[in-house]
This record gives structure tokens, C-alpha cells and sequence, in this order.
């Protein structure tokens, strides 16, 4: 059993007041910023804090901060039951100066196997979109598969790109992990 | 889409006449009454009180109508319509009593909702979602022109069983290529 979500490259830990205007400036980055459609350029450590204080409100969720094992603050990661210990939708937002080190695929698979093992969750699903092919090829290495495209559903650089939805059911998870699961579905 | 058969429906607000019909209907209906209040468990329906607090809290969402459907003095069904998410690909969604199903009124109101997401709306994308076990609605929505564009797995349980729920939708370009292939 694992005793705190920490990995070899970063540890997922609760969200500081000294996070905040990092997370502001990933959310004003274009690469950054949103899954679907623009948000305005707006954000502010304030603006930040209100807004992850009122989701961390809803009951079986959490918004996390992603730091290197060194310390040095790098993203955030979310998840969000819909049904409790039923399903969860999970996204994450990286400064891109970290992109292709492996931290991103890690801090997701520490929260997959959280979600998986300690919650007993039967599917987790993401959101993402065509403007970004490099998510869902990232997704897909995680084992997420897409299984709805939105067609021409919306606007990213100025091109009409699809919103494509992806998921992975429990048993894709452990088979693809090569574990046992003793908790069968119905 | 072949042009309106039902040319006298009319969508109205829903006024408590309406509201306790809807409670009503979820004894008939109980699933996809469920699916539309969003209500779980589907097997504890509403009160009527519930029901308008329901409608009224999604009313609240800017761009979003939900409305009693009428062909003439009949109540025949209710129905929503959003852009609240995005104008640019809205979604909707309607029941038809099933006294009134089979008579070409789901054809009629399908066409009316599509002209308020492309010529009255900048809308680009129409999207809807359906449980796998409605296949009524599946062949409907297929029979109309949808276009399938996948499924969310494991939605809810039915019978023992994990159900899906499909994804359908409509570009405008497509709509204006039936329009056009209509009026010839």
C-alpha cells in the first residue's frame, strides 16, 4: 500500500497559498489553460484561490499541487467523482517548461492508481481536444481510450478542431497494469 | 428532414398545469423522466414542488429554455434547449408522451430545434445523448439524420448491468444540405 502519493520523479500534495500565482499563469497560457474553449487572460493568485477553495467545497474531489521530489512546484491535478466511488473525471494543467520529463504521466498515474485501488472507482474519464494532439496521445499511453469525437466542436488557434472524450475502465487499467484486482464490478 | 408535419405545435413556458403533468409522467416514463430531471435513484420520482425546483434551477443557466410542447391545445411533451455552455455547439434534448409517439411530432419538434441552433443561434454543432436502452429514441435520432459519434461507457446500471450513453451530432453544414435536399 502506498502511504502518500508520492513517486520517483513527484509527489501530489495539497494545494498551498504560495501556489497560487503559478497557477494563474497556467491558466492565462494559451497551452494551458482549458480543455475546450478559451477562458480570458484574466487570472490572478486571488482569482486562483477562490475558484480551487470553491471545488475543493464538493465532496469526493480534489485539485492538487504536482512538485518535483526536489520541491520545485510544477502544475496541478484534478479529479471528480460524479457518482461516488462509482466514476471520476480527471485533468491536469503543467507549466511547459516540464512537458517531456515524465512528470505529467506520472502525477497521473499516481492519481489513476488512487482513483483504481484506494477509491474503487469502475471508470475515470478526460476531456480533451483536437487543437492538442499531444494530450491525447498522452492519455492514450495512460490507457485511456477516445471514445467520443465532438466534431468540428471548437475553436483552438484559429482552426475548428474536435472535443474528444476518452475513458478507461477499471479492468483496462489493471490488466494493462498487470495486477490483480479483487474487487469485480457486477 | 422532410419539411414540418405538425405546422400548429408550439413550445410555451411551463406553468403548473404543465409541472404536475411532468410530475405525473415520471410514474409512465420513470427512466427517462429520471434522465431528463436528472433525478437518482430513477425508482424515487419527484414531487411536484421537486419538479419546478428542478426546471427553475436550470432555467436559471444563460441561453437555456426549457418549455412545454404543444400541438394545438394538446400537451404532448416538454423539451430543453442550452447554449449555455457554448453558442457555438449547443445541445437539446425533448419526450414525447408515449400516447403521441409514432405520429411524426418528434420529426417536427427535431426540425424546430435545429433551425433555433443554426439560423436563430450561431451555432456550428448540435450535439444530443441518449441511454443505450432507449432505442426508440436510437433509431429516431438515427432515422433523422444524426450523425453516431461514440459512446460514454458505464453511465448507470440497468437490470444488473453497466448501460452507455451514445452521443449524436448534426453539423450545420448538414442540416442546410437536408434543408436544401428537403425543399426540392
Amino acid at each position: 500500500m502506498r502511504e502518500t502519493l508520492q513517486g520517483k520523479l513527484v509527489r501530489l500534495r495539497p494545494v498551498g497559498d504560495g501556489d497560487y500565482g503559478y497557477f494563474a499563469d497556467l491558466k492565462n497560457n494559451m497551452f494551458t489553460q482549458a480543455w475546450n474553449q478559451r477562458l480570458p487572460p484574466n487570472y490572478t493568485a486571488e482569482k486562483m484561490k477562490k475558484r480551487f477553495q470553491d471545488a475543493n467545497e464538493k465532496p469526493n474531489s480534489a485539485i492538487l499541487a504536482i512538485e518535483t521530489t526536489e520541491g520545485v512546484l510544477v502544475g496541478n491535478i484534478n479529479y471528480s467523482e460524479s457518482t461516488p466511488r462509482f466514476d471520476a473525471t480527471f485533468g491536469i494543467a503543467m507549466g511547459k517548461e516540464h512537458w517531456g520529463k515524465g512528470l505529467a504521466e506520472e502525477a497521473q498515474e499516481l492519481l489513476l492508481e488512487f482513483l483504481f485501488v484506494e477509491r474503487g472507482i469502475q471508470i475515470v474519464r478526460l476531456w480533451t481536444q483536437g487543437g492538442f494532439p499531444w494530450a491525447e496521445k498522452a492519455a492514450k499511453k495512460l490507457g485511456f481510450r477516445p471514445m467520443v469525437r465532438f466534431r468540428d466542436n471548437t475553436i483552438i488557434d484559429g482552426k475548428i478542431v474536435d472535443t474528444i472524450y476518452m475513458d478507461i475502465l477499471r479492468e483496462e487499467y489493471f490488466s494493462s497494469r498487470k495486477r490483480e484486482d479483487e474487487v469485480k464490478g457486477p | 428532414m422532410s419539411p414540418q408535419k405538425h405546422p400548429n405545435l408550439i413550445f410555451k413556458p411551463l406553468e403548473d398545469l404543465e409541472i404536475s403533468e411532468v410530475t405525473r409522467r415520471q410514474g409512465e416514463c420513470p427512466r427517462e423522466m429520471s434522465e431528463i430531471l436528472d433525478n437518482k435513484p430513477s425508482w424515487a420520482p419527484l414531487s411536484a414542488s421537486q419538479v419546478k425546483e428542478k426546471i427553475a434551477e436550470e432555467q436559471k443557466k444563460p441561453h437555456t429554455t426549457i418549455f412545454a410542447i404543444y400541438s394545438g391545445k394538446e400537451f404532448i411533451g416538454v423539451g430543453e434547449w442550452s447554449a449555455n455552455w457554448d453558442t457555438w455547439s449547443p445541445y437539446a434534448w425533448f419526450i414525447v408522451w408515449p400516447e403521441y409517439r409514432r405520429n411524426g411530432f418528434g420529426t417536427s419538434i427535431t426540425g424546430t430545434l435545429l433551425e433555433k441552433c443554426f439560423l436563430e443561434n450561431p451555432g456550428h454543432e448540435v450535439t444530443t445523448a441518449i441511454a443505450e436502452w432507449n432505442y426508440d429514441a436510437i433509431s429516431f435520432i438515427n432515422h433523422i439524420g444524426f450523425t453516431d459519434i461514440g459512446k460514454m461507457r458505464r453511465v448507470g446500471m440497468l437490470e444488473g448491468k453497466y448501460f452507455d450513453l451514445l452521443f449524436f451530432d448534426m453539423l450545420k453544414s448538414e442540416f442546410l444540405d437536408r434543408r436544401k435536399g428537403a425543399r426540392k
